[in-house]
C-alpha cells in the first residue's frame, strides 16, 4: 500500500538515510522516534511537501517520489493542524471536496458519518479560533479524511493535548482505523501512545529506522540497549560474561556475578551482548512466603526495597540485590502495592521469567 | 474601586493627543484665518473638476497597477529564499528613501531616451502627457505596496499552503483559496496607504509630467501652481479639496471592503 525504498532524505539539519517501510493496507503504523529525529520530515516527504535525494515512495502501486502533493491522494494532518481560520468547520472539513469538485452526492454519506464519529455537529458553524484543542483536532481529521485518502499521514495529532483529552482522541483514532478502514501512517515520540494506538512500530533514531516489528516485539524485544532505552525498559544490563545452551535455547547472562538465564526464540544479535527486563515483568514475593513451585527454575534473586515512587496507575519499586547490590526496578500495580503493604529496607524475593528477558545487542 | 492609571499609560495618551492635536491643529487654524470662500466656485471651475478627476483616476490606475505586481512579487519575495534576496529587497526601497522629485528625475531621462521615445511614439506620450503621472505615481507606490504585501505574506504560515495542496490545490489554488482571503486585511490596507499616497504625490509627477492645466495639473500640482503664484486663498482652497477628496476616497475604500480596515 505505501512503501519507501531506499529513501534518503537531506533537508536542513536532517540526513536521514535507508528508510525502507512497508504499510499493508488498513494497517495502523507508527514511526516512533525521539523528538528531533526527523519523524516530522519522513512524513511531509511522503506528503510530497519535500523531495528525497534518493530512493523511491510508492502510494498504492505506483510511484509518486516526483509528484506534486495534490497528485498523491493523501490525508494530512500536521502536528499544528493549520485549519484554515477564514473558513467555518464545515467549510474547512469540505476544503478538499470542493477543490477537487466531487458532486455531493459522492461525499454527503461520508460527511454525516465523520460529523457523527468524531462528533462535530453542534461546531459546523463555528470558526476555528473558537474550538478547544480537541474540537480542532477533530476538524482536522474529519478535513483530511472526507477527500478519501489512500493513507492518513497523521504528526504527533496528540502531543498538545491535555490527558483526558488525549485518551478521548486515541479512542476515536481506533474507531476511525476501524470504522472507515483508513491506512494510517502516525509519528510521535510518545512511546505509551504508540503501543496503544499502533499495530506495527518502526523506530527511528540516529537518521535511520533501526527496528520494526508487531507492536509488542519491539516493546518487550527492542534490538539494541539504546533502543530499549528509548522504549523505557528500566533494567538493563551489559553482560560480561554469556554462554549458549542450543539445546535448552537458552543464553546464560553474568553481571556482575549474578547469572541471569534468557529463551532466544529468534536468531541473536551478535555479541557482545546487553540484556533487559521491562519492570512489570518483576515479580515480587514477600520474603516470608515460600518461592511457588515451579518458579525456582526461573531467574530468582533476594532483593532489598530501597525505594518507592509513586506514579499513579502504578508504584516503581527500586530494589538492591543482597549479594552484589545490583539495582533492579519493579513496577507494581496498585492493587499489589496496597493489598502487599511493601516498606523502605524490607527483605523480598522477586523473579523474572526466562522468556522475559530480552536478550539485544550492546 | 478602579486602579488609577499608570504614569507610563497617561503618558502614551499624551503622545496620542499632541499627535492628532498638531494636526487638527493646522487645519483648524489655517482654515480659521483663511476662509475657503472660493471653494464653491472653484469645485465647479472645469479646470478643478478636471485635476480632481485626473488626480482620482491616476491614483486609481497607479493602485491597481502597483498591486498587480506587488502582489505576486511579494509573495515570492515572502515564500523563497535564494542569492541576493536582501539585495533585491533593498531595491523595492528605492522609492522609499530617495526624494520623489529624485525618482521623477530618474524617470525623465529614461523616457527621453531614444529607446523609450520610440516607445511613446508608437504606443502612447508618458513625458508631460497623463499617462506620465501614472507610471510617476506608480514609480512611488510600488515599492510601498510590495513592502507592505510582503510583511503581510510573511505573517501567515507557509503551512496553511501546505495543507491546502495536500487536500487537492494547486499552488496557484491554495494561493487563491487560502492565502489571499488571509491577507485580506494586510491587503487593503495597502491600498488604503497607497492610494492616499498616489493622490498627494508630487515631487515625480511635477518632474515628469510638468503642470499644464487642462492636461496635467493633479490637485497637489495645483496647490504648488497656487502658491508659486502667490495665491494663498486659491492655494488653501485647494488643500481642502485634496483633504475632502482624499477622505472621500478613503471612506469609500472602507465602505466597500466592508469593514473597518485597520492599517
Amino acid at each position: 500500500m505505501i512503501a519507501l525504498k531506499n529513501l534518503e532524505i537531506k533537508l536542513k539539519e536532517f540526513h536521514l538515510k535507508n528508510l525502507n517501510l512497508e504499510i499493508k493496507k488498513g494497517e495502523y503504523y507508527i514511526l516512533l522516534g525521539p523528538s528531533g529525529a526527523g519523524k516530522t520530515v519522513i512524513l511531509e516527504t511522503i506528503a510530497g511537501l519535500h523531495q528525497p535525494t534518493k530512493g523511491k515512495i510508492f502510494i498504492g502501486n505506483k510511484e509518486v517520489s516526483l509528484l506534486p502533493p495534490e497528485a498523491r491522494q493523501i490525508g494530512f494532518v500536521p502536528q499544528d493542524l493549520s485549519l484554515f481560520p477564514h473558513l467555518t468547520v464545515r467549510d474547512n472539513i469540505l476544503f478538499g471536496v470542493k477543490i477537487k469538485r466531487i458532486p455531493s452526492s459522492e461525499y454527503h454519506f461520508l460527511l454525516k458519518e465523520l460529523i457523527e464519529v468524531l462528533q462535530l455537529g453542534p461546531r459546523l458553524t463555528a470558526f476555528p479560533t473558537t474550538l478547544s484543542g480537541g474540537e480542532k483536532q477533530r476538524v482536522a481529521l474529519a478535513r483530511a479524511l472526507i477527500t478519501r485518502p489512500k493513507v492518513l499521514l497523521l504528526d504527533e495529532p496528540l502531543s498538545a493535548l491535555d490527558p483526558p483529552i488525549r485518551r478521548q482522541l486515541q479512542k476515536m483514532l481506533k474507531e476511525i482505523h476501524s470504522h472507515f478502514q483508513v491506512t494510517i501512517l502516525q509519528v510521535t515520540h510518545d512511546q505509551e501512545e504508540a503501543f496503544i494506538l499502533g499495530d506495527i512500530i518502526s523506530i527511528l533514531m540516529d537518521g535511520e529506522i533501526v527496528q520494526t516489528g508487531k507492536k509488542n516485539r519491539v516493546y518487550f524485544f527492542p534490538k539494541n540497549k539504546k533502543i530499549a532505552l528509548f522504549t523505557g525498559m528500566e533494567n538493563i544490563f551489559t553482560a560480561e560474561k554469556w554462554e549458549l545452551n542450543e539445546k535448552e535455547k537458552l543464553v546464560i547472562l553474568s553481571y556482575q556475578g549474578i547469572v541471569f538465564k534468557a529463551y532466544y526464540d529468534r536468531a541473536l544479535p551478535e555479541p557482545p551482548f546487553s540484556f533487559g527486563f521491562r519492570g512489570e515483568e518483576v515479580m515480587i514475593i514477600k520474603d516470608e512466603l515460600p518461592i511457588p513451585e515451579g518458579i525456582k527454575e526461573e531467574n530468582c534473586f533476594s532483593v532489598v526495597l530501597n525505594k518507592i515512587i509513586e506514579k499513579g496507575a502504578t508504584h516503581t519499586l527500586e530494589l538492591k540485590e543482597t549479594t552484589c547490590g545490583i539495582p533492579i526496578v519493579a513496577e507494581v500495580p496498585n492493587y499489589i502495592y496496597r493489598k502487599l503493604k511493601y516498606q523502605i529496607g524490607q527483605q523480598l524475593n522477586v523473579f523474572i521469567r526466562k522468556k522475559n528477558i530480552c536478550v539485544m545487542g550492546t | 474601586m478602579k486602579p488609577r492609571p499608570s504614569l507610563f499609560l497617561i503618558s502614551t495618551l499624551m503622545a496620542l493627543v499632541i499627535l492628532v492635536g498638531f494636526y487638527l491643529l493646522l487645519v483648524v487654524y489655517t482654515y480659521w484665518h483663511y476662509h475657503p470662500t472660493a471653494l464653491g466656485e472653484l469645485l465647479f471651475s472645469n479646470e478643478i473638476i478636471y485635476a480632481i478627476k485626473l488626480s482620482v483616476v491616476s491614483a486609481t490606475m497607479a493602485t491597481i497597477i502597483a498591486l498587480l505586481i506587488a502582489v505576486p512579487a511579494s509573495y515570492f519575495l515572502s515564500r523563497k529564499n535564494f542569492p541576493g534576496k536582501i539585495l533585491l529587497d533593498t531595491v523595492l526601497d528605492i522609492p522609499v528613501f530617495v526624494s520623489p522629485v529624485a525618482v521623477g528625475a530618474l524617470l525623465l531621462v529614461f523616457f527621453t531616451s531614444p529607446l523609450s521615445k520610440t516607445f511613446q511614439a508608437r504606443f502612447f506620450p508618458i513625458v508631460f502627457a497623463p499617462p506620465g503621472i501614472v507610471i510617476a505615481q506608480f514609480s512611488i507606490i510600488a515599492g510601498l505596496a510590495a513592502r507592505m504585501i510582503k510583511s503581510t505574506f510573511d505573517q501567515i504560515p507557509s503551512r496553511y499552503e501546505e495543507v491546502a495542496r495536500t487536500l487537492g490545490c494547486s499552488p496557484f489554488q491554495a494561493f487563491l483559496r487560502v492565502t489571499l482571503p488571509l491577507a485580506k486585511n494586510g491587503l487593503l490596507a495597502t491600498v488604503v496607504i497607497c492610494w492616499a499616497r498616489a493622490l498627494g504625490e508630487f515631487g515625480a509627477t511635477i518632474t515628469l509630467v510638468g503642470a499644464a492645466a487642462m492636461k496635467t495639473e493633479t490637485i497637489p500640482t495645483a496647490v504648488y501652481l497656487s502658491f508659486a503664484s502667490a495665491d494663498i486663498d486659491r492655494a488653501l482652497t485647494m488643500v481642502a479639496i485634496l483633504i475632502l477628496t482624499a477622505v472621500t476616497g478613503l471612506l469609500i475604500i472602507r465602505f466597500v471592503s466592508g469593514k473597518e480596515v485597520r492599517l
